[in-house]
């Protein structure tokens, strides 16, 4: 069974004014446990508002939100406890900041929880190991960091509720190549290691190409497919036009296909893309139609 | 959602009201001002009344929206309308109850005393609803342009009304983002002691002041980027131009100074008393 | 050989810091570069590698600590070339809320040009042709609040535009931006570069991007490393990886494809140039 699962979700911003706009129409999704669900779509197309549901930020006009098969507004508490057992990470984490030192901001969470302070200790560190802070770094003041390290302590600072469900919205935007490796990478290794669930939210494929188990694509406050990477893929001309970035080989690929060369889009890798013209050289014409 | 909060209260509309130079609608609305405190008979008030009913029905403002203005004031109206009651007596007795005793006088300078202060808002109202704040600004900045010359430098005011108008909605986004952002770490802002409700304020602000440093620095630098130097030798793209509707509206104010001031002296005060008593 | 723009001639920079005692690195050391009219530049790094640096520098919104930057043989130095500097050279930056300063499209595309004292005719010209040159001519009379963030960034570019300048210089206008602003943005610029020859220079961290330019350089620790075109910077895919930076996937078909004795002509760095080539490639093989 789905660790966190959509029933008939709708929503609608600004009900009653001239300014409304549906930002949800009857999702379904089903997030597995243990795994990188990535959740992709354009600006505008309902995913922050979703993942804004999944944790209990925003309620529900129509439809439901299961956690492990427990709707989360069956009770004010359990809405309450959702937002810990759900951790969501805002975009630009970094520029919600506060605290005096590293440690303490991590600590926030965690605080709020009521834990004791060996718990929350223990939970501080956890988490600034899973992310590469160091004991020393802890101590020092957030905005001395770098934008990276800054970008990993508000990473931790949610990661210390030690949530079931991680959600991660645009972890990588605004950063340099390295570091948008270097977050992926963290976030591999921080499922690999705990066994937790992940789930991205992302309007690049070609991060998500990288470490995605499965994926699900939003337009227009719908859920317009899910399933895994290479599924996805299959048509991939389709998230190209719905303006979400594709990796350049597989632009190369959708283009030639569009030439008449029999082709598939399905290919996102470099080594794909080697191996599907190898193909086509060698068997020529013939072999492919 | 909280960025669906106008500023002010512009109420767009395409209407000829609307479209009036911003400069004659701040004139006529203070000459408005004035002329309902120089009113001092019924006479003259109803003709008040009337012109902003007028004003209304060319605005193409809902009278529903206009009413919705009084509302902030309706108990200060009740209750200075009671002490009038109770306290002026003059004219005849109409009750005499216990210690209460009602004159007509009483009434109708209540009566007056509303309607003077319903008018005061009305107009007030209908100057925000019709004026965007950009007009608003650039009306100002062009009323206030001669006192350059006398070394006061009104240019920059306006650039920081601009410029606050251009940011507020952008900072209460900002505000959304980090209040829920915070909520996702378990911070309560709703609930608690007020110490406790105070000290939740301190993840809200702390991000929102160092984040608008930076953008004051960014905007800073791209200003600088446009050769803003203070608003030195500034020419106006959209440089306010009167129109005939202005003129035409220039000269209805004076003809309502006009009015008031002949009501006035031909209909005469209905009541000393109560024209120069009240107190607002 | 085109006329130079701008030259950097051992530029050193540093910022201040408040806390006493304590000296921050440079944060360009001993930089030199010049830039010739209409060419198309991209500049690559990592972040903190000095090149918002380099672009704040090139105007004069920043003047070096030592060494000179020249710009149409005006010293940024000398306070009376101030305006006619920043009126040759516009800078964008990364994020387009900061950079808009009036509540309406077209009087804050205005701004420029009317700091300038232009003739309110004129600047509606100037203005009508920035905002048609980025596509955003019919969002005019919008309120930038409530427009997306590729078409904020357009707006901005728009600014710079009506001021007329020779150069424009962007520090990472995409980073914050989803697929569709992006491309959009780089349509807008690759648009000014080509048609109307105004030189640019395009910070970025995607090499996808910098894939559209003439020529690459790349900055690592507050130097420049790599001065070349998008095809030989690319070449080097372990230098690249080294400096932080990725090698696009285009670049390392070519290069496997290279090594199978399978030779692409000509460059095939950009999507469309790949395609191409490949197309040529296939067509010779499979007829």
């Amino acid at each position: 069974m789905a660790l966190l699962r959509t029933e008939n979700l709708s929503f609608v911003y600004g009900e009653g004014t001239p300014f409304k706009v549906k930002a949800l129409d009857n999702v379904n999704i089903e997030i597995e446990k243990g795994q990188i669900t990535a959740l992709i779509g354009h600006t505008g197309s309902g995913k922050s508002t979703l993942v804004q549901h999944l944790n209990g930020l925003l309620k529900p006009a129509y439809g439901k939100i299961y956690l492990d098969g427990k709707d989360i507004h069956s009770s004010k508490e359990f809405t309450l406890d959702v937002r810990f057992k759900v951790g969501l990470c805002f975009q630009y984490p970094e520029y919600q900041l506060f605290e005096t030192t590293v440690y303490k901001d991590i600590a926030f969470g965690p605080t709020n929880m009521g834990l004791s302070t060996a718990d929350v200790d223990k939970r501080v560190r956890d988490a600034a190991k899973l992310v590469g802070i160091s004991d020393a770094m802890l101590e020092s003041h957030p905005f001395d960091l770098s934008g990276g390290e800054k970008r990993r302590v508000a990473i931790a600072g949610v990661i210390s509720m030690e949530p079931d469900v991680l959600i991660l919205d645009e972890p990588t935007s605004g950063l340099d190549p390295q570091g948008r490796e270097n977050i992926l990478s963290l976030i591999r290794d921080y499922r690999d290691k705990t066994g937790k669930t992940v789930v991205l939210v992302s309007h690049s494929m070609d991060d998500v190409a990288k470490i995605a188990d499965k994926v699900i694509v939003m337009n227009e406050a719908k859920v317009i497919s899910q399933g895994s990477v290479d599924e996805i893929f299959e048509n991939a001309k389709a998230l190209y036009d719905i303006g979400l970035s594709v990796p350049q080989i597989t632009q190369v690929f959708i283009k030639l296909k569009e030439l008449g060369y029999p082709v598939s889009e399905k290919v996102y890798t470099v080594d794909q893309a080697f191996s599907e013209l190898q193909r086509i050289l060698k068997g020529g014409y013939a072999d492919a139609t | 959602m909280l960025h669906d909060i106008t500023i002010g209260q512009y109420f767009p509309l395409n209407s000829k009201v609307h479209k009036l130079d911003p400069r004659v609608k701040l004139f006529y609305t203070l000459v408005y001002i004035i002329m309902v405190f120089v009113c001092n008979n019924f006479v003259a008030l109803f003709m008040t009344l009337l012109s902003v009913i007028l004003l209304t029905i060319f605005s193409k403002i809902p009278f529903k929206t206009i009413f919705k203005s009084l509302k902030p004031i309706v108990l200060i109206i009740l209750i200075t309308s009671l002490l009038q009651i109770i306290y002026v007596k003059s004219g005849i007795v109409l009750i005499d109850w216990w210690k209460i005793k009602i004159t007509s006088g009483g009434l109708l300078q209540a009566l007056f005393m509303t309607i003077r202060v319903s008018l005061l808002i009305v107009m007030s109202s209908l100057f925000t609803y019709t004026t965007s704040p950009t007009a608003m600004t650039n009306g100002l900045d062009r009323l206030f342009a001669p006192l350059t010359k006398i070394g006061i430098d009104f240019n920059v005011v306006t650039m920081i009304m601009t410029i606050a108008l251009r940011f507020i909605p952008t900072l209460i986004d900002e505000v959304d983002k980090i209040m829920s952002a915070q909520k996702s770490r378990g911070a309560n802002f709703e609930s608690g002691s007020l110490m406790k409700r105070t000290k939740m304020l301190i993840p809200l602000f702390v991000p929102l002041l160092f984040n608008s440093i930076k953008r004051a620095y960014d905007l800073a630098y791209a200003m600088t980027c446009r050769c803003y130097n203070g608003g030195k030798g500034r020419t106006t793209m959209n440089a306010l131009k009167l129109r005939l509707s202005d003129y035409i509206m220039l000269v209805l104010s004076i003809a309502f100074i006009a009015g008031v001031i002949l009501l006035n002296k031909y209909c005469g005060e209905y009541n000393a008393e109560f024209t120069f008593g009240i107190t607002l | 050989m085109a006329e130079k723009i701008i030259e950097f001639k051992n530029v050193s920079y540093r910022y201040n810091t408040e806390e006493e005692g304590k000296v921050l690195p440079l944060a360009l050391d001993n930089f030199s570069l010049d830039i010739s009219e209409g060419e198309f530049i991209a500049v690559l790094g990592r972040n903190g590698s000095g090149k918002s640096t380099l672009a704040k520098l090139a105007n004069g919104l920043l003047i070096p600590e030592s060494g000179d930057v020249i710009v149409d043989g005006l010293n940024t130095k000398d306070d009376e070339n101030d305006i006619a500097i920043k009126q040759i050279v516009g800078v964008v930056f990364q994020n387009p809320d900061n950079q808009i300063v009036a509540t309406v499209v077209e009087e804050d595309v205005a701004f420029g040009p009317e700091n300038l004292g232009i003739d309110p005719l004129e600047i509606r010209e100037r203005v009508d042709e920035a905002l048609n040159i980025v596509g955003m001519y019919k969002y005019r009379l919008h309120e930038p609040s409530k427009l997306s963030g590729g078409q904020k960034q357009r707006i901005a570019i728009a600014g710079i535009i009506a001021m007329r300048p020779r150069c424009i210089i962007l520090d990472e206008p995409t980073a914050m931006l989803d697929p569709e602003g992006r491309r959009d943005v780089m349509n807008a610029i690759k648009n000014l570069n080509k048609k109307i020859g105004i030189t640019v220079v395009y910070i970025t961290h995607y090499m996808e991007e910098a894939c559209e330019a003439d020529r690459v350089i790349v900055m690592d620790k507050s130097k420049l490393v790599m001065d070349a075109s998008p095809r030989e910077v690319f070449y080097d895919s372990s230098k690249i990886k080294a400096l932080g930076l990725d090698v696009p996937q285009t670049a390392l078909l070519a290069e496997k494809l290279e090594n199978e004795g399978i030779n692409l002509n000509g460059d095939s760095l950009s999507v469309d140039e790949l395609v191409s080539s490949l197309d040529n490639l296939l067509k010779a093989r499979l007829d």
